[in-house]
């Protein structure tokens, strides 16, 4: 994989880890 | 390979270092929050685990992802006269397939997904609005739950009653956090597009070429 794709996807799931975290932190009403 | 990533890199690392300045700063003004009602100040721990962390991260979020969102699908649809952020005038609208590079105009290096035809074009064809668009969209429904639930622990906090998340969609507090936000990306947007037809940066993509004419629309320099 290139390294510009290997960013690509990183950004991807940065974004995704932190979508989920974040939503998971509201749910769970800390 | 880092000269050649140096955007996407430089701008990732700056995302993580001021990520941990916010919540450094956060946690401060949390505690201060907390000495001044008579409660214990919390650890950094606990602090990253709050939905008052979350809510202050994903309401800038979705501002952000918004605000690429509308200027990807703005862009296509609306120009402006003069300015490098917009394509040629009488190009208004989705263009051909020439201009696309798609159906008999397709190249043997264009992406798979481009040479398919069918609905996986369609699909490639709009996959940077549905993906900004997407994030954009569970980034403000983040900011909704964390919201909500660090409201609530306010509401309690102050022994007033919590409140559904329904309820919470119609308080201020989720309006005024979400158009903050929103206001300031509009004039950013809309000042850019007007700013670069007037001014320069020389050597930026976001610029027309130094000694190019106001009226020159969609050149880059």
């Amino acid at each position: 994989m290139s390294s510009t794709r290997i960013l690509f996807v990183t950004y991807l799931t940065v974004i995704a880890v932190g979508l989920f975290y974040f939503t998971l932190l509201g749910l769970l009403g800390r | 390979m880092l000269r050649d990533n140096g955007l996407g890199l430089v701008f990732g690392l700056l995302f993580l270092v001021l990520l941990v300045g916010q919540a450094i700063s956060g946690q401060a003004l949390y505690n201060d929050q907390q000495v001044a009602v008579g409660a214990d100040p919390v650890s950094l721990g606990y602090y990253l685990t709050s939905s008052s962390f979350a809510v202050d991260v994903v309401e800038n979020w979705q501002s952000e992802y918004l605000q690429f969102f509308l200027y990807i699908f703005g862009t296509v649809w609306l120009v402006q006269r003069g300015s490098s952020e917009s394509k040629e005038l009488d190009r208004i609208g989705p263009e051909s397939d020439a201009d696309q590079l798609l159906g008999a105009h397709v190249r043997d290096d264009s992406p798979r997904w481009a040479r398919a035809g069918g609905w996986r074009t369609a699909v490639f064809s709009r996959s940077l609005g549905i993906v900004m668009g997407g994030i954009f969209v569970l980034s403000w429904s983040a900011q909704s739950v964390a919201g909500w639930a660090a409201f609530n622990s306010e509401q309690l906090g102050d022994r007033e009653d919590p409140v559904t998340w329904l309820a919470y969609l119609a308080e201020p507090d989720f309006w005024n956090r979400t158009l903050q936000n929103w206001q300031s990306e509009m004039l950013a947007v809309g000042s850019m597009a007007v700013f670069a037809v007037y001014l320069r940066q020389r050597g930026s993509p976001e610029s027309k070429p130094v000694g190019a004419a106001h009226a020159d629309t969609s050149e880059t320099g």
